[in-house]
């Protein structure tokens, strides 16, 4: 991205820019509501690599992740004078890219749920060990990277959805359950249930370590 | 495994996201502190956590942008955001749509008149006669004349129902106050008429008592007066015994008819 580009983003909130922390976050939520671009790209900029994080460990696919991030985003421009400014932003935006992942997962034929045989899927030392460059190492740590991604797509979506926000964004159940509209007891029991399926399909990495 | 295990279990994936009471904590530690298979499953789910922990963030493949000119979706890309479920509800709702824009179209029938286009689905209507201004306005005249005679005539109806609303009403009220007179009047006569029944009883009563009286005088002055002629007779017939003998019988048979009046 040319700085002129990010100049052209960000130039109209320079004023924005310069408050800290949830303040800041406050202001640009503000900013946005009155139709401000520039400072909802803010926004943007700081939970992207969150959102897209989890988009891609509930799709598994990077182009699907990247654009189910980009519609999350949207959606949350598109509907950020509905959001109500006592309420926490991360909850709400997490809410909207939940929905956008399972919507995705929902209109994807049942088979391909579950489905471990993708490009992604394959085993990356077969992908990696050709090139000369990367050491054993890299390429072990990779594979065992991948795995664990296999795991936790292995559980079913309202499981992951549980385990991605628990463990990765590191909401408390009382959020998660906001997010994905749920009693909290129901939150507790899919986190318990996700760690008896990961306990099992992440054994054999465990007797690695 | 035991069933009160079972039940720690749950509460140990809770204290390894760090979501557990301190009370239960602590009834969770004395529990793990005397069973071993739940320390063991608490190793075991720690390794998972902190497996699942290892797993780096990747970073994004670009930025993500919200520009002006695209915060707003076609129409096509919204179609195919949607789920299966509804784009198939909303290519049912077009096939409707279509079907029955085709239905028209078919029944669409055009006309030109007098510089004028006619459009109707089914028959066309009549064809519409140009209109002058003085029928329209004697029409006009018409019309609100025919209305403000009919409003006057509705007037005219409320007023005579309303006046023989009140008429009916007075004569109601007239009538009550006759029966009420009337009432009132007969019972004074039957009280009259009681009295005058008791006065003419008493009368009666009265006469008769005086009648009885009289005729018992008379008949007392009667009998003396006859014990006297009888005396009389008697004494002066004393020598016309039969004569005597006749004339008393005759006495007694006048005396007992006026006894019996």
């Amino acid at each position: 991205m040319s700085e002129n580009v990010l100049g052209r983003m960000f130039g109209e909130s320079q004023a924005i820019m310069t408050s800290s922390g949830r303040d800041q976050e406050s202001n640009w939520i503000r900013a946005s509501q009155d139709g401000n671009t520039a400072a909802f790209n803010h926004l943007v900029l700081k939970w992207e690599k969150k959102i897209f994080n989890l988009a891609l460990r509930m799709l598994r696919d990077p182009e699907e992740a990247a654009e189910a991030t980009q519609e999350a985003f949207l959606l949350a421009y598109r509907n950020i004078h509905r959001f109500r400014i006592d309420a926490r932003f991360s909850t709400w935006l997490y809410r909207i890219a939940s929905n956008r992942c399972l919507s995705r997962l929902r209109s994807r034929p049942n088979a391909l749920h579950l489905s471990l045989d993708s490009e992604e899927g394959e085993p990356l030392a077969d992908r990696h060990l050709g090139q000369q460059e990367l050491q054993e190492q890299q390429v072990l740590h990779m594979e065992r990277q991948e795995k664990i991604r296999q795991a936790i797509l292995g559980l079913v979506p309202d499981q992951r959805l549980v385990v991605e926000l628990k463990v990765f964004q590191e909401l408390k159940f009382e959020e998660i359950a906001l997010v994905v509209d749920a009693p909290v007891s129901t939150i507790k029991s899919r986190f318990y249930a996700s760690l008896q399926v990961l306990k099992k399909s992440l054994g054999p990495l465990s007797q690695m370590m | 495994m035991t069933g009160k295990c079972h039940d720690y279990r749950e509460q140990l994936a809770l204290a390894l996201a760090g979501e557990l009471s301190s009370e239960n904590r602590k009834l969770l530690e004395s529990h793990l502190a005397g069973c071993s298979e739940c320390t063991a499953e608490k190793l075991e789910l720690e390794r998972t956590l902190g497996i699942l922990a290892s797993l780096e963030q990747r970073e994004t493949p670009r930025h993500f942008f919200v520009y002006e000119d695209v915060s707003r979706p076609s129409p096509w890309s919204l179609f195919r955001s949607l789920s299966w479920g509804w784009k198939g509800a909303l290519a049912a709702a077009a096939l409707l749509v279509l079907t029955t824009g085709v239905a028209a179209l078919s029944s669409l029938q055009v006309r030109f008149s007098d510089g004028t286009m006619t459009l109707s689905f089914g028959t066309l209507p009549p064809v519409v006669q140009p209109i002058e201004a003085e029928s329209l306005v004697s029409d006009f005249s018409r019309m609100m004349e025919a209305r403000l005679e009919e409003r006057d005539q509705q007037w005219l109806d409320v007023l005579r129902q309303q006046v023989s609303v009140a008429v009916s009403d007075s004569e109601n009220r007239g009538q009550n106050r006759m029966e009420v007179r009337a009432e009132e009047v007969r019972s004074f006569c039957m009280q009259q008429l009681d009295r005058r029944v008791l006065a003419v009883e008493a009368g009666l009563q009265d006469s008769i008592l005086r009648t009885y009286r009289t005729l018992y005088t008379q008949h007392d002055l009667d009998m003396q007066h006859l014990n006297d002629r009888v005396d009389l007779v008697s004494v002066a017939n004393r020598l016309q015994g039969s004569q005597t003998q006749a004339l008393t019988s005759t006495v007694l048979q006048f005396a007992n008819l006026q006894g019996r009046q």
